[in-house]
């Protein structure tokens, strides 16, 4: 009895870590109405949109989440004369989060990531 | 006959001031959005495509998307021009590097018929940053200085012009067909590359 109490307990703090372990896979929006800076929460991603409404330029990041708080980008593009702009991972999805900001100053400013194909 | 010459002279003004007028609004010298008034010439390479030279597959999607046109092949790599019509009429590019990389920009159109696009991506960290420039027509090249003082003239094909930069590159800068110069600070840009720190998930600031 105690072992079967054990096991069942065993396998469920395995799932819960496989859960914990796996990050989710959805598409995601963020926005802020006056920032220089805006991140999206960690999935599996390797697609992020930007769009400023304030001015036209902005940047847009997608960062890869190696663990442990290390980070590394896998895309990273500015442009000017634009108001939206957007980054594909060339290495396919990764577990990360896309980031939108812009050289200039704080702006009204919102982010799409998600894991689609480009 | 006094009276009859003035009349011949003002009906004759008024046939030369709305002449100009027509003119000018024919030639999309005054074209503009917003009250704002900007010169602004057509982007040709909407309406006659580069044939599909690499790939026989369909473009690959882009949200939104329409009357989509291949510009540029740079090895495996395919460079699109298109519109969005939501919530703005915009025209757009964007670049395939195969297998499932690449990236894009829309700007408004009258802003990119006005001024063109400039971007600067890096696929990896610490790749060379790639430069594209989306220009209208009557823009021949564009010239790339790097940090190091040395420059690049990168001839304008298709409304478009790439190079990958193994240096710094600090300014891209062209000249419009009305003689105007555009000056990008790319190297504010890579600076800015160079020092970024990611931000907490979720955060702004």
């Amino acid at each position: 009895m105690r072992k079967s109490i054990l096991a069942v307990a065993a396998s469920g703090l395995i799932i819960m870590g496989l859960a914990a372990a796996v990050p989710a896979s959805a598409e995601y929006n963020y926005s802020c109405a006056s920032c220089a800076t805006i991140n999206g929460p960690n999935e599996t991603v390797r697609y992020n949109e930007g769009i400023n409404y304030t001015f036209n330029q902005l940047c847009v990041v997608l960062w890869q989440n190696n663990g442990g708080g290390n980070y590394n980008t896998v895309g990273n593009k500015c442009v000017s004369g634009s108001w939206t702009t957007w980054t594909c991972s060339n290495v396919g999805s990764v577990n990360g989060h896309g980031e939108v900001y812009n050289s200039e100053s704080a702006a009204h400013m919102a982010g799409h990531q998600d894991n689609r194909a480009c | 006959m006094l009276t009859r010459y003035f009349s011949g002279v003002r009906v004759a003004w008024i046939i030369a001031v709305i002449a100009a007028i027509g003119a000018a609004l024919a030639s999309g010298a005054l074209a503009g959005a917003g009250g704002t008034k900007h010169a602004k010439w057509p982007i040709s390479a909407f309406y006659h495509a580069l044939a599909r030279a690499h790939s026989a597959g369909a473009a690959p999607g882009i949200p939104g998307m329409s009357g989509v046109s291949l510009v540029a092949v740079r090895g495996n790599d395919e460079i699109y021009i298109g519109h969005r019509y939501g919530p703005t009429t915009s025209d757009c590019f964007w670049e395939h590097i195969k297998p499932q990389g690449g990236g894009g920009a829309c700007g408004k159109a009258y802003i990119v018929e006005s001024q063109g696009m400039v971007s600067l991506s890096q696929s990896q960290e610490g790749a060379p940053p790639e430069i594209l420039a989306f220009v209208p027509d009557g823009v021949r090249s564009i010239v790339i200085k790097d940090n190091d003082g040395s420059s690049h003239t990168i001839p304008v094909a298709n409304n478009f012009a790439v190079y990958t930069d193994l240096n710094n590159p600090s300014t891209v800068s062209f000249t419009l067909p009305n003689g105007a110069s555009e000056v990008q600070n790319v190297g504010a840009w890579i600076n800015k590359m160079d020092h970024l720190r990611p931000g907490a998930p979720g955060s702004s600031e």
